[in-house]
Order: structure tokens, then sequence, then C-alpha cells
């Protein structure tokens, strides 16, 4: 016991002594700890939040059940439906007024019982909710009034919601109340279902009613699987380079460790003592750094949080708290990151301290690099990993994502040799001496300072590559979205309505084109497909091509078909294929034509095909018309206003697609911020070890920068020495990160995506995605340099 | 017998192949009497050293301390030897950076159990470094290190001690004085004291002198001959 303390106050005076080299130990630990805990938090955090969305995602409108004719639901019908059993349906009854200002305001009439029950401070059964922002768009002022034009004055209240921003929100009871005119639901929406229920459903549903399917649930479904793919891989990728911090912060506070060590088995301190006196440092840094990380993953996740509640409430419109929610698995997960760097750290301290002989000086790990003996393990390295990188199968997203990070780190192993080998011939290229001395220095030096440079190279590998995949996305979905939905509006119409929309499109001087759509269900071996029909050239260059055959559009609308991806890669077709649609509807139909294109289809789950109009009404059964794309000469929301006025249609059967892009764009920079968010953060933190290391590793060849001193060099031009030797070895890292990078950000766009969504894009290389990240790495040298040179200054002595 | 070396062989392996340094050494050294040893640069005189304070695996030979065969000794034994019985000067000094001259030479004689304060302030103040103790290494002379090393070798009062070129950083007057010291104190306190030095002044004050050539331990100067 006695020894234990005499130790412990020599491990003590060495923290007072070593004061920057170990608090810099216990942050990179802990900021290590606490990167990856926040990106634990975060994916736990998501993964409880994705599954309340996606209930809530999947529950409210799977189906509509809207009337043939006329405008309104009787409650007879929606009592009898109920009646059977069907408790997923519920009523919702929308109208619109003038008001005396002229405006007209939306009402969206629904049970509002259960809502005012669970949140009895914003929903009230007996008033007329009305958010702030929608007040704004009808100009009104401040009050709590609503005037129509018919005189007659309503009580709201005013609500702060994203959720009903665009409407004037009431009970349903209480809006037959306020306007007996309407006795009645506009349509019925009905809960996520079985396929058997459902066609129960459709069976009961009386004459004048209809099944309607809901639109875009399922494509935003998409969009938060490539959210939380994202974040799992961040997590993965976090836990490399934070492990590889931790593991050298560790190695370089405990390197000098061993010297101490060997001088307290010189007086006569056993092994054994001196292992025990670890083990307790080891446990006291546990402690300290995972209290540190979790204190320190709290701000970021802080931080982070509230953008992944707010990319949640794009995509599914999901009110999230976005507020941190302790849970006491964090602080295990923050103890067990903690863990496994420092005693993965002081396993190789013991391995160091555990020989017989006792060295008196502290070995930096210098291996030679170009020595036989390290080659041969380097090559048998290599080789290993290769043969394991080539037999891992490529069956799903997740062992893709494992195959490329073994070619990573087959990478990150033949670092040194390939930076050792760009200096060599550099070497050989320079004639002058003190180029060349930096040089043959640098390449000495390469080995001990491996661990920092391979973190580096990692985060800035990753980064990259995120960077790369994120502007792959951004340009190919623009492009997708301004091809796709290129029409000024899309008109759903119900029965009967079609006839007065097409007159007033074909009377309206304003409108240039309108296209009507159809589709209609049929199989492609066992899968289903929705086949879309096109009649028009206009709707054919909306199509984004992944591959096509070069042949005349009368050619392909003779007997040629296209196909998403999706369906191409589920059932491997290729270009010239022949598919065969079969309907099993009252006659059982087939339909072969040849594969003439496969489109890109982002976020789509399901598979489509898309024929000729004429093909279709000539070879296919159940198609369906579901509304009609119009171009106008010049689109403006009077047109909008105009045709609710005149038709008497509801303003929920219009879609511009132009709101739908900027909203889709807007979702989507939204979901990929938190991904560059962390990615930055992962080289912030590369860098800081980084940082660290330059710092330790110059500072532990003080004398030799010191003998440099002597010999004649100036202060600035040791600073230019070892600033020149960093800035190469950063650049070497660099050099080879490029390739690697586009490497993973092809296999991200081209392989993980198709394995886990279905889905591809086209890789974009942008230089701004190369430059900036690698820009970050080179500037945090500078001022790490610069404390070592102040420290050689001060202190410097032979 | 302090200390008996018995027919001791080693090696290096320096990368390509192996290279003896000590060849067939027997040594004895008694309690209460002084050893020189000198020899060239790289003769083995700090490798046979390190052999005798267990340091170093033994290879071939056996080395006795107090009688007890170190060879076959586990590492808490071979360190509570280190701690009881041996007081080591090195070359390098190898004091604590962390801790203040005073905790320096109090660190092994309470390691020991054999901390007395009135000695190490009669030690501190033989060996001039009184007005140090509170002052850490880094800001230490090189001739001052060294004593403050001597002064912590002999804190514990060893049965043997050890020095490798103990006089090496210091003046002619000082290294007079500090071998009279460490002379004395052997004799005092009944310790075995075996010097590695190159000064032909410091090996005249103990009682035999042994010479490294080429491996090989030869006795160049016994009382006898030193008397002669």
């Amino acid at each position: 016991m006695k020894q234990l303390l005499l130790i412990f106050q020599v491990q003590c005076a060495e923290y007072k002594q070593n004061r920057l080299l170990n608090i810099g130990f216990i942050l990179s630990l802990a900021i290590a700890t606490s990167t990856l805990l926040s990106i634990l938090i975060l994916n736990h955090a998501s993964k409880l939040q994705y599954q309340q969305a996606n209930s809530q995602l999947e529950s409210p409108v799977a189906q509509y059940i809207v009337p043939k004719r006329g405008n309104s639901v009787s409650i007879k019908d929606f009592a009898r439906l109920r009646k059977q059993g069907f408790n997923e349906l519920q009523g919702v009854l929308s109208f619109r007024k003038k008001l005396k200002n002229n405006n007209t305001v939306y009402f969206k009439a629904i049970d509002l019982l259960p809502l005012s029950i669970a949140k009895p401070e914003v929903y009230h059964p007996t008033s007329i909710l009305l958010s702030n922002t929608y007040a704004k768009t009808l100009k009104l002022a401040v009050t709590s009034k609503l005037q129509l034009i018919d005189q007659q004055t309503l009580i709201v209240k005013r609500i702060e919601s994203k959720l009903w921003h665009n409407v004037a929100l009431l009970d349903i009871a209480y809006a037959w109340q306020l306007f007996p005119e309407y006795t009645g639901f506009s349509y019925l929406i009905v809960s996520e279902m079985t396929e058997k229920r459902l066609k129960h459903l459709n069976q009961s549903l009386p004459e004048n009613l209809i099944l309607q399917q809901s639109f875009n649930i399922k494509e935003r479904s998409g969009f938060a699987d490539a959210l939380h793919l994202n974040l799992t891989a961040l997590a993965l990728l976090g836990f490399i380079v934070s492990a590889f911090i931790a593991y050298q912060g560790a190695n370089q506070a405990w390197h000098k460790r061993v010297e101490l060590m060997s001088q307290l088995r010189l007086l006569g301190v056993a092994l054994v003592d001196i292992k025990l006196a670890l083990m307790f440092e080891a446990l006291f840094l546990i402690i300290i750094s995972s209290i540190l990380g979790v204190i320190l993953a709290f701000l970021m996740v802080s931080f982070l949080l509230p953008l992944l509640g707010f990319t949640l409430s794009q995509l599914y419109q999901l009110q999230s708290s976005g507020h941190f929610e302790w849970n006491w698995l964090y602080l295990l997960w923050s103890g067990i990151i903690s863990s496994l760097a420092v005693f993965f750290a002081l396993f190789r301290q013991f391995k160091l301290i555990n020989t017989k002989k006792v060295s008196l000086f502290s070995k930096q790990s210098r291996v030679n690099l170009t020595h036989t003996k390290f080659i041969k393990k380097l090559l048998f390295f290599v080789a290993l990993t290769s043969v394991v990188f080539f037999i891992i199968p490529e069956f799903n997203w997740h062992s893709i994502m494992l195959k490329y990070g073994v070619l990573l780190i087959i990478t990150t192993a033949l670092l040194p040799l390939f930076l050792y080998f760009i200096f060599s011939a550099l070497n050989k290229f320079i004639s002058r001496y003190k180029v060349n001395f930096i040089l043959q220095d640098l390449k000495n030096q390469i080995s001990i300072r491996f661990l920092p440079l391979a973190a580096f190279y990692i985060a800035l590998t990753t980064s990259i590559a995120a960077a790369l995949m994120v502007s792959s996305f951004e340009s190919a979905f623009i492009k997708y979205l301004d091809q796709h939905l290129d029409e000024d509006l899309y008109i759903r119409f119900k029965i009967g309505e079609k006839e007065k929309i097409e007159q007033w499109l074909s009377k309206n001087n304003k409108v240039d084109e309108f296209l009507l759509y159809h589709d209609a269900k049929a199989l492609v071996d066992k899968d289903t497909v929705t086949v879309n029909t096109v009649n028009s050239k206009r709707q054919l260059s909306s199509i984004v091509f992944k591959s096509q055959l070069t042949q005349s559009l009368e050619q392909v609308l003779k007997n040629g078909c296209f196909i998403n991806e999706q369906l191409a890669l589920k059932r491997n077709i290729l270009l010239a294929d022949k598919i065969s649609l079969s309907q099993s509807t009252s006659i059982s139909r087939t339909f072969t034509c040849t594969v003439s294109g496969i489109y890109f289809d982002y976020g789509n789950p399901s598979f489509e095909v898309t024929i000729a109009q004429k093909l279709a009404k000539a070879h296919l059964s159940g198609l369906k018309e579901i509304g009609f794309g119009v171009y106008f000469k010049s689109f403006d929301e009077k047109i909008v206003a105009d045709l609710i006025e005149q038709l008497n249609i509801d303003e929920s059967q219009l879609y511009q697609p132009s709101q739908i892009k900027k909203m889709a764009l807007n979702v989507f920079k939204e979901t990929f911020l938190l991904t560059q968010g962390i990615a930055v953060v992962l080289l912030s933190i590369a860098c800081f070890g980084l940082f660290l290391s330059a710092n330790n590793l110059e500072l532990a060849r003080k004398s030799d920068l010191f003998i440099l001193i002597s010999l004649g060099y100036s202060k600035s031009a040791l600073f230019i020495h070892m600033l020149i030797q960093w800035l190469l070895l950063a650049c070497g890292c660099i050099l080879l990160s490029w390739p690697i990078a586009t490497i993973l950000a092809d296999v991200l766009v081209s392989k993980v995506l198709p394995s886990s969504f279905g889905w591809s894009m086209p890789l974009l290389l942008e230089t701004s995605s190369f430059i900036s990240s690698s820009i970050i790495g080179l500037i945090c040298l500078i001022p790490a340099l610069t404390i070592v040179l102040s420290k050689i200054n001060l202190k410097g002595r032979l | 017998m302090m200390l008996e070396v018995k027919n001791l062989s080693h090696s290096v392996d320096d990368g390509t192949h192996g290279r003896e340094i000590l060849s067939d050494i027997n040594l004895k050294l008694e309690r209460g009497k002084s050893l020189a040893l000198m020899g060239d640069s790289g003769s083995g005189k700090t490798s046979l050293l390190n052999l005798i304070c267990a340091l170093e695996p033994i290879q071939y030979g056996d080395i006795y301390l107090s009688n007890v065969n170190i060879k076959t000794l586990s590492d808490k034994k071979a360190s509570l030897i280190r701690k009881n019985d041996l007081g080591i000067i090195f070359q390098q000094f190898n004091l604590l950076t962390g801790l203040n001259v005073k905790d320096n030479i109090a660190f092994s004689a309470k390691l020991a159990s054999k901390f007395d304060q009135k000695y190490i302030e009669q030690l501190t103040k033989a060996l001039a470094i009184d007005h140090l103790l509170n002052k850490f290494p880094v800001t230490l002379s090189g001739g001052e290190i060294q004593r403050v090393a001597i002064a912590r070798a002999l804190a514990a009062k060893p049965k043997l001690l050890l020095a490798d070129e103990p006089t090496g950083n210091l003046d002619i007057k000082n290294s007079d004085s500090v071998v009279d010291l460490l002379a004395d104190l052997a004799k005092t306190y009944n310790t075995a004291l075996l010097i590695v030095t190159h000064s032909q002044q410091v090996a005249k004050k103990m009682d035999s002198i042994y010479r490294l050539v080429d491996g090989k331990l030869s006795l160049v100067n016994s009382p006898e001959i030193k008397l002669g």
C-alpha cells in the first residue's frame, strides 16, 4: 500500500510536470468519447424518433374514401362503416369561406376531442384554431376574431403550429353547429391496414364511395431511410476515427511513462505494483474522460439534436421536441468507449514495460520502413486483408460498407510506405541540400507519426466521400426534380369531374398544353408494378434516363417500354430485354414489351413501368385516369384561385410541382445538413488529434530540434523546417485520400444506395468537396507548431 | 559474500548476428570493500552493472547477491533486492523529474522503509546539496544532479552500492570529495561499493581494480599490489 501511494505521488507529479501533454491526452480521450457518444445518442434518439415517426407516417392517411359524385360523404355512410368495425376511419370536412377583407379562408374540421385531451393548452373543441403564419397570409390584424363576408363573426384562438400552418382548424361537430349548410364529410381518411382488411373495406363501401390511395408517404420513408443509413454509417466511421485518436493520445501521453516506470523498477518497485498503479490511473482516466465526454457530448447533442428534430419534422411533419433526454445507457456507453481506448493503450504500455530487461530510456517506436522484415509483415497484412476484401460478398449495404471499410484499412496500412516512397522520389529530384535534409529527416519520422496521420487520413477520406455523396445527390436530385416536376400544375379529379376540368382547360387561353395521366397495376414476374403512360414528347423529356437504347421515339412508342431503376435492379433486367406485364382481372392478360430505357426514380421504393398511352389502352385493363398535368403560358396563383372558384373543386386536388420541388429540396437540404455537420465534426476532431500529435511529437524530439538551433538554425528556419515536414505529410495523406474517397463515394452512390433503397445516382466529382475538407486539416497545423516552437525557445536545452 | 559473479557470459544481438560482450566473468566483493571496474568505452562495463542489478536477464553463468542467485528470481523478488539491498547511481542519473530534490532523495528510503530524516540531512550537507532541496531536477546543473543521485542511492543505506561513472560530470575537487564520501560511507555502513570509472584517480581509492578488455575481466590491482 505504501509503495502504491509512493507511485501515485510520482504519477501526480508527472501530471503536474507535463500538463499540456496530459491534459491534451485527457481532452483527446474525452473528445473522442464524446464524438462517438454523441453519434450514438443521435442514432439512438433518431431510432426512437423514427419508430414514433414511422408509426405516425403510416397511420394517419394510408387511403382516402371519396365520394364518386358530389362533394360529400354522408354521416349515415360513415356511421354504417364504423358499425361494421372499421375504426380506422376518420371524417374530414374541408370548406372555404370568403372573409370581409376579400381573402378566402380554408377550414378543416376533424375530430378534435382526442387532441384537446392530449394537449388542452393548444386544442379546444369549441374554438377555431388559426396559426399565426396563416393569419398573416390572410392579412388579419392581431385580433381574436374572424369576420366573414356575410357578417358572421367567429372567435379564433391563435396557435403556433407548423402542422396546421395553412388552414383554420376546428372540431367537426363545432363546424356543423357553426355552419349548418354542411351536414357530412368531404372525405374519410383511412389508417394503415392489412391488404385483406382493405379489400374487405373496399367491398363494404356503399355505391357512391370509392377508395383512393394516398400520395407521397412512401417516398418520404425513402428519405428517412437515407438519413438513418447516413447516421449509422457515420457512427461506424466515428468509431474508427475516435478510437484512433484516443489510442494515439494514450500512446503519446504514456510513451514517456515507460522511462518513469523503468526508473521505478530500478529503485526496486515490483512490476506488479507498477501495473496496479497504472490500472488505477487508467480507471481514474476512464472516470474523468467519461464525465468530460458526457458533458461534451451533451453540448454537441444539444446543437445537433434540434437539427435531427427539424429534419424529422420536415420529413414527417412530425413535431419533434429535439431536446436531449438523459438515458443512463449513455454513461455506460461512454465508460465502454473510454475503457476500450485506455485499456488498449494500457496493454501496449504493459507490453513495453513487461520485459525482463529494464530499459532506462523510452524509445520511440520507430520502424525502419525499408527493412525487409517490416515490408514482409506489411505485405502479409495487406495480402490477408485483401483476401478478406475480395471474399466479403456484397449482399446488403452492411456487407458493402464492411467490405469497403476493409479497403480503407488496407490503404491506411499502406499509408507510411506510400509516404516513404513519394518522399524518396522527391528526394531524388531535388538537389538542394537543405530540402533534401528536410525530406531525409521526414522519412525517418514517418513511422512515429503514423497514428495521427492515419486518423487524419481516415477522417479526411470519409469526409470527402460524404461531401461527394451529398453533392452528387444534390445535383442529381435537382436535375431529376427539374425534369420530373416540370408541369406548372397537376390536377387530380374525382369521378364526374374530368369533363368539366378538361373543358375549362381547353377553353382557357393561358393553357399551353395539358396531358391526361393514367395508371394501372400489373405484375412483372411476382412484383407488382405501377404502369404509367406517356403520350407526348414533353412527358418523355421529363424522364431522367440512366441508360437507354438509341431508338426513335416512334419505335419506342410502338412496342418499347421504360422501367425504373428499382425494377431493373430487383429483376436484373437489362436494356433490350423483354418483360411481360401480366394482369389477372376478370380476363387474364399479358403484354410483352422491350425495355428501351431505364430511368432514375430517387426515393421511390415501388416498381414502375412506363409505356405509350396507346399501348396501355390496347393491352391493359384497369387503366385509371388519375389527373391532368398542365403547362401554362404564364402561371400565377390567380389561376389556382380561378380554378377553385369556377370549377368548385377542393384545394387538396391541386398540386403545384414548383412547390413540391421547393419542399423536396428543403427536405433534402435538412436531411443531409446533419450528415455534413457530423462529417465536419469528425474531421475537426481528427484535426485536433493532429494538432495534439504535432505538438507532442515535436516536443518529444525537442533535443534533436535544439541541436539544429545550436548548429545555426534560426527560430524561423526551424519553424519552417517543422511546418514543411508536417505539411508534406498532410499533403501525402491528402494525395492518397482523394482517389480512395472517390472510390468510397462511388461505392456509396452506386452500390450502397441501390442495395439499401433500390435506387442509385450518378457520381459527381466536385472540386470544392475535395479542397474544402483538405484545407481544414492543413490550417490546424500552424498553431500546433507555434506552441512547440515557443516551448523550445523558452526551455530549450541540450 | 555480498556479490559473487560466476562464469558470466553475455551476448547482444546487433540485428545481423550476436556479439559476445562479456566472456566468462568471475568476480567477488565482500561487504565493507570497494572495487573499481575500468575499461574502454563499449567494453561491457555498464552491461555487467545492469546484470548485477537484475535489470537484464542473465544468459550464461550466475550472479549471487547476499548468497542468493538472482538468475532465477521473479521480478517481485528481484525488485525486493534492488529496493532493500542495492543503491544504484547511473550515468544518466535517472532522477524522477516530477519530484523535487527532497522527495527524490526520500523516495527510495521510504520505499525500503528505511527513511531516516537525520541521516538524509547529514547526507545532503556532506554532498553540499542541502540548499537545493525544494528545487526540481530540470533546474539543476549536471554536477548538482549527480550529487542528488548519489544522495538518493545512499539514503536507503544499501548493502551494495553500484555507481556507473559517478564523477563523470564533476570537477576534480568535487570528484575527490564525492569519492571519499562514498568510500567512507561504504566503510561506515559496511556497504560493498562497485564503481565503474575511467579515472585512475578514482580507481586508486578503491580496494581493488579490475579491467574489462574485449569482454574479459582481469584483476589489475589488488591491495597488495597497490601497497607494494
